[in-house]
């Protein structure tokens, strides 16, 4: 991976496959990085971008807060950069987020959406605001027991992927995070994701606690014709839990809409 | 076979085509990596036409796409072709500082120091600007020396259309964004595709000679 120098930000970005095949765009969620996507099995002919967000990964973090908006123009500055159009977008959370407001924006840009374990409005301004507080306070060391259990749910502790992810999230600036969180805060596109129309699956973890299966369900019914899939055993993040079904949920969609 | 004139961007040397040379020659082409000499676009240029044999064909990298472009103008029988590696692509009236101020995201701006009248690149941001994906990248930095400010902003005239020219875009450029390398490329047919960063040449020098091999015999069988 290396920086893409845009002129207020470097944001840290991969691209893979070859350039005739088609685009696929993975965005993470709060407090990961791209590295939450290394496990997912996927097709070997597409064209993969992967980006670290403001605020996360090796991208720059700015003081916050960061407005929705502008998570959402990075990504549709990448996708310009490195020219892609006509992209698969895949956001998990956070990135279930932005994906929603690149295919608002820049439906050119947008073939299919998968959103994952994602809503139209997530969480309460009160809520964000506590938690934001509370790591402006105490930094993300503290609050990192709470956010895995919270992620892998019950069994958190002996979860295979817990030690990375912990690590993800504590090597989180805490100012990209509380950016971030704050942009989250922000947003709420039930109105505009309610006007889409494009080819779109849901998928939801039946353990989700974070985005639970009936909020991420009552986002897909807004897209007329998004294809709803819950998964057993999993939690928040299932390309942690369960990385094979996830990346062959997202295969039979591509294979569907003829994406690859 | 063909017989290539390799041509270094701004405040690159002649020998960031150590790999390719022997990548052509296994291919069966001769190849020279051209010194620029003096100050000025048209001492680059004049220079190359000295030096190279008839019938070659040029190979500009960034802003060394003008100065293949330039020797083109000047000797348009002598040469076979002209191909834009990565390169800015002239168009009328605009230099190479124009062009990178016109891309959509001048990603180049803020690296460039201006020194004794001249003008070089950060080694710190040359690193992952230019040399993503190669190997050693901090001694391809540290390798960067200062070129003189003239060249970058002689705008030029167009080829004549029937000219045989051709573009290598590099799809993980982070230094000229490989959207407005194909945005620049927008008037040529010929076209290759290669999957690394600004520096061909050292990520990438086996399918740069491919790309070059390809794209020569395209040429010729114009």
């Amino acid at each position: 991976m290396a920086l893409v120098y845009l002129p207020d930000i470097r944001l840290n970005a991969d691209l893979r496959g070859d350039a005739s095949a088609p685009p696929i765009v993975l965005i993470h969620a709060l407090g990961t990085h791209s590295g939450l996507w290394a496990d997912v099995p996927l097709a070997p002919n597409l064209r993969v971008l992967t980006m670290d967000l403001r605020g996360h990964g090796a991208s720059d973090a700015p003081p916050p807060p960061y407005q929705m908006g502008a998570m959402i123009r990075d990504v549709e500055r990448l996708m310009d950069h490195f020219n892609l159009r006509d992209a698969v977008v895949v956001g998990i959370s956070l990135g279930g987020l932005i994906a929603q407001g690149l295919a608002i924006k820049r439906l050119d840009l947008v073939r299919g959406m998968v959103l994952s374990n994602t809503a139209a409005k997530i969480g309460t301004a009160e809520l964000w605001s506590a938690r934001c507080a509370e790591i402006a306070r105490t930094g993300l060391h503290p609050y990192a027991d709470g956010a895995m259990q919270r992620m892998l749910g019950r069994a958190w502790r002996d979860h295979p992927k817990m030690p990375m992810l912990r690590e993800m999230l504590v090597q989180t600036a805490p100012e990209g995070w509380i950016g971030a969180a704050r942009a989250i805060a922000g947003a709420d596109f039930y109105t505009p994701t309610a006007a889409l129309c494009l080819p779109t699956l849901v998928i939801a973890g039946a353990n989700d606690g974070t985005t639970p299966p009936d909020l991420v369900r009552e986002t897909a019914d807004l897209i007329p014709g998004a294809e709803f899939h819950l998964m057993r055993g999993v939690g928040h993040l299932p390309m942690l839990d369960n990385p094979v079904a996830y990346g062959a949920l997202i295969a039979a969609f591509l294979a569907r809409i003829g994406h690859g | 076979m063909a017989e290539f004139m390799l041509i270094h961007g701004a405040c690159h040397r002649a020998g960031v085509w150590r790999a390719v040379l022997p990548a052509l020659a296994a291919k069966g082409h001769t190849a020279q990596a051209v010194s620029l000499q003096g100050a000025t676009l048209n001492d680059y240029a004049a220079g190359i036409v000295a030096q190279s044999p008839n019938g070659a064909i040029l190979v500009g990298h960034s802003a060394g796409g003008f100065v293949a472009h330039a020797a083109a103008l000047g000797a348009q029988g002598h040469f076979a072709g002209v191909i834009y590696l990565c390169a800015f692509v002239p168009s009328v009236g605009k230099s190479v500082a124009d062009l990178r101020r016109a891309a959509p995201n001048d990603a180049l701006g803020p690296a460039i120091w201006r020194i004794d009248g001249g003008y070089g690149f950060d080694p710190n941001i040359a690193l992952s600007l230019f040399f993503n994906g190669c190997p050693n990248p901090a001694a391809h930095a540290a390798g960067l020396r200062v070129d003189p400010m003239q060249p970058v902003q002689t705008a030029l005239p167009d080829l004549p259309a029937a000219f045989p020219r051709a573009a290598i875009i590099c799809d993980d450029d982070r230094a000229i964004a490989p959207a407005y390398q194909m945005h620049m490329a927008a008037g040529i047919t010929l076209r290759r595709h290669l999957p690394c960063g600004h520096a061909p040449f050292f990520a990438a020098p086996d399918l740069l000679a491919q790309s070059l091999h390809d794209l020569a015999d395209m040429i010729g069988r114009r």
